[in-house]
């Protein structure tokens, strides 16, 4: 399972790591929202915010664990593939990329 | 390697955990031992790949050891990402030796917990501290009754590439509910799989959740558990509550307390503060731990929430004064939280708990050198995620003593650990089954690449879920498909179950100075160096063979009997769904809805193709606080076990071990191992495969009154069992943990047959 943490670097939105390479198989990815500034909900480029995942991830508290989302499973991907995705709530605000 | 010192006793380093030569251990007290870092001597003809695993060991009389629940990211062979996969693992202490496990810079290896090696009569103390990082767990880990997110099932989506996505895969629409789906995974406790002790109090008590702590260390709790253990050690039976040390009670509810504050709930981030300014609990009351804690001990119950740290306590009974003593063999431990029982043993939360006694006395006076050349396996299978929250399966790595065993076939041998034996030497194998659902089917002795090849190493079967065997089942090889000579030559062993089998290796042929072999999925075999002349016990009459304990004679049949039924819901097939009457796999338009249980307890679930079966015992699937199955306390019962299922379930059940009377395999009807009666010298078992229905094709065969399987064709144990020593509540439960986990368990409970009553 690999997570990907979603931070605010000087103003902008930055999906850490990205691009990310998945097993093909099997890897599950999780998003943490680390921004202490909004609420983000990461979804398919192009699609709305609950395409993939039901909830929002509220903004991070200090001291507290990350918000993270649901496990999303990318099934029926080959090797070589790219997936590109935005936040649901703000869809200008950057983007990241899995790789397989 | 250094000794754990006071400064380093804020957490558990991991240092080479290598016993300490001089420890007077509970081992050291029978004739040949000798300590676990000159145990496992290879012969100089070959080099010994099996790992021995580090070892907590008792001594003058008692364990001690700390069991650290915590996390690192692991080196999953089956995972090719960019990541590795974050999974839990066991750090053991010894405190007494000062030792730890497993060694530096193995935290990513896929490794058990420690051997926990102790004695009859002795006593064991040991600190469950669960000191994982949930924060490193995002999403499906975290203990989610208290997210809001769902109503406490893990939870994933699936993304197909091509298709819409399904956000509520997991567990919406795979069918699953709380509590009987994968939840709380960084919930745990520790279960003694195998010891006749209390279930309940710091005995083997599966009832409590110890949610994560990761800050809170050892040498915080050190000294309020010694007054626990000292108080432990004091009381006979298990202590009430409110007898508990106040400073432990004290701790558990300032713990507890902040743990409500704090948890995350819907994206509300604790403490909240009220209008006045005062921190208030950032759960809702309904998931909070310390008002549910309080209502259990206001009822005089024991609290089931518990943070941080855990000790469990209790002496190994002897069996003096009590109807049953503690049977000497192979045994383990695992943590056993339902909803979270089956990941975390995928992480890998199981150690060898190994119990000695009068057998291993014994044996020593057979073989001189059984101890030093003594072989524990324990086999396991990691995965970081259930594949029920997949949308496709995944292979699992399936390990022996932490390294990876891959099958052979007619080209490649198999890859697994190595073991080295002079040809003629005979050596104990304890093999214990730590698999999450797998059982290990027809073990045998082959060749390389599973060749078939002449002489092979041959093996006798002396124990069976860490009860030896009596000198009549030593003769018989129940167990095993035995050859002319009384020899055993296949074996299966059930997940959870054990099996301590003398091998000797055979003699080499002519001109040859080695010679090589699989135990199918389980080890190799070298065989080299000069020829010795063992001999297998003689099995002709008690004074040539092992002692059989007292407590362990045959239970006549009871009177009282009791039928449970290991079930899944109604119209569901291997391979499909409903048929009526025929082994047609069609006759259904899926979804479709079906009824189960009874009475209050009936609901209405449906049936589609992307859900997994329900799993249930007697028709119900695990409801949380109801008493499934009450005995009284010195009744021995029979229980005869039904399976309407099409896939064999391994029973198992705590405290007590039980007799196998009779098995019926209705797929294997004339296959003497796999149906049987034995009204007398029935094995004794913890955990017995229940063979699945008649299938014919894969698919049973429904009759269309009751929607289940047809009753002719289901498979049956028969089992007896003395509910005696320790009243107390614990559970029954498949040993496919998945199963378990999605409510394929039953809460039980032994009450003394007693009453204040008067009739006068």
């Amino acid at each position: 399972m690999a997570t990907i943490s979603i931070k605010r670097v000087e103003g902008k939105v930055v999906y850490d790591p990205s691009p990310l390479k998945l097993d093909v198989t099997s890897d599950f990815v999780v998003w943490a929202n680390e921004d202490p500034d909004a609420a983000h909900q990461p979804t398919l480029e192009g699609q709305a915010a609950d395409y993939w995942i039901l909830h929002a991830l509220p903004p991070a508290v200090a001291g507290q664990p990350a918000a993270t989302s649901a496990a999303v499973n990318f099934s029926g991907y080959s090797a070589g593939d790219s997936v590109t995705y935005v936040d649901g709530l703000a869809p200008n605000d950057g983007s990241g990329t899995l790789t397989f | 390697m250094k000794k754990h010192d006071s400064e380093s006793s804020t957490s558990v380093t991991r240092r080479r955990f290598v016993a300490t030569a001089a420890a007077a251990t509970s081992a050291g007290l029978l004739a040949g031992s000798i300590p676990f870092s000159l145990r496992a001597q290879t012969a100089p003809c070959a080099v010994e790949t099996l790992r021995a695993i580090g070892e907590i060991r008792s001594v003058r009389g008692k364990l001690k050891g700390i069991i650290r629940i915590t996390n690192a990211r692991k080196n999953l062979p089956t995972n090719t990402g960019q990541q590795k996969p974050m999974m839990r693992y066991l750090e053991g202490v010894d405190q007494q030796a000062g030792t730890t496990w497993p060694p530096t810079g193995e935290t990513a290896s896929l490794l058990p917990g420690p051997t926990l090696r102790v004695g009859i009569g002795e006593r064991v103390e040991i600190t469950m501290l669960n000191q994982v990082r949930v924060d490193a767990f995002p999403g499906l880990t975290l203990d989610n009754a208290e997210t809001g997110a769902t109503d406490g099932c893990d939870q994933a989506s699936n993304a197909p590439k091509g298709k819409t996505p399904d956000p509520n895969w997991y567990p919406g629409t795979r069918g699953d509910s709380f509590p009987n789906c994968f939840h709380a995974s960084s919930s745990a406790n520790l279960h003694f799989h195998g010891t006749h002790i209390t279930p309940d109090a710091f005995g083997d008590n599966v009832l409590v959740q110890v949610r994560p702590n990761p800050n809170l260390s050892d040498k915080d709790v050190e000294p309020i558990l010694r007054e626990v253990f000292a108080q432990c050690e004091q009381h006979e039976g298990p202590v009430t509550w409110e007898h508990v040390p106040a400073s432990y009670r004290d701790l558990q509810a300032k713990l507890v307390r902040e743990y409500d504050l704090n948890a995350i709930w819907k994206g509300t981030r604790g403490p909240v503060k009220d209008p006045n300014g005062k921190d208030v609990p950032a759960l809702p009351l309904a998931n909070q731990l310390t008002p549910a804690n309080e209502a259990e001990i206001e009822e005089g119950h024991w609290p089931p929430y518990f943070v941080g740290a855990y000790p469990n306590c209790f002496k190994l009974p002897t069996g003096e004064g009590l109807e049953m003593g503690q049977a000497p063999g192979t045994h383990w431990y695992h943590a056993h939280k339902h909803g979270s029982t089956s990941i975390n043993l995928f992480n890998g939360l199981a150690g060898v708990l190994l119990i000695e006694g009068q057998y291993d006395k014994d044996l020593l006076n057979l073989y001189p050198d059984l101890k030093q050349n003594e072989k524990v396996l324990i086999v396991q299978q990691f995965t970081d995620q259930p594949n029920l929250e997949r949308p496709g399966g995944k292979a699992r790595t399936k390990t022996v003593n932490g390294t990876q065993v891959t099958a052979a076939s007619a080209t490649v041998a198999q890859a697994a650990p190595t073991i080295v034996m002079q040809p003629g030497q005979i050596q104990l194998w304890r093999i214990v089954n730590a698999q999450v659902q797998t059982t290990i089917n027809a073990a045998k002795f082959t060749g390389p690449k599973g060749a078939a090849v002449s002489p092979l190493p041959l093996f006798r079967q002396i124990a069976q879920d860490g009860v030896q065997f009596n000198r009549t089942n030593y003769n018989d090889q129940p167990l095993t498909v035995r050859d002319a000579n009384g020899n055993g030559t296949q074996f299966d062993l059930a997940p959870g179950g054990r099996i301590d089998i003398l091998v000797q290796a055979p003699q080499l042929a002519e001109g040859t100075t080695s010679a090589s072999y699989e135990l199918g999925g389980i080890v190799n075999l070298t065989v080299c160096g000069a020829a010795l002349d063992q001999q297998f016990p003689d099995g002709s009459k008690d004074e040539t063979y092992l002692q059989f304990p007292r407590f362990l004679k045959d239970i006549p049949k009871p009177r009282r009997e009791r039928h449970l039924s290991f079930d899944w819901e109604p119209f569901r097939l291997k391979n499909g769904p409903a048929t009526q009457g025929s082994t047609h796999p069609a006759s259904k338009t899926m979804p479709f809805p079906v009824v189960v249980g009874s009475g209050d307890d009936a609901k209405t679930i449906e049936i589609n193709v992307n859900r997994g079966p329900y799993w249930m015992i007697d028709e119900e699937q695990f409801s949380d606080g109801k008493y499934y199955q009450t005995m009284i306390l010195g009744d021995s019962e029979e229980w005869t076990i039904v399976n309407t299922t099409s896939v064999a379930h391994p029973f198992h059940i705590h405290v007590n071990p039980f007799q196998v009377v009779e098995v019926f395999d209705p797929n294997n009807p004339t296959n003497p191992a796999k149906t049987y009666k034995r009204e007398t010298n029935g094995v004794w078992q913890d955990v017995m495969l229940i063979p699945g229905a008649k299938t014919a094709n894969g698919l049973l065969v429904i009759d269309p009154e009751t929607g289940k399987s047809v009753e002719k064709d289901w498979g049956f144990i028969r089992i007896r069992s003395r509910f005696v020593d320790f009243a107390g509540s614990f559970v029954l439960h498949c040993h496919i943990l998945g199963h378990e986990d999605r409510g394929m368990m039953q809460l039980v409970r032994v009450v003394p047959g007693t009453t204040t009553l008067k009739h006068h």
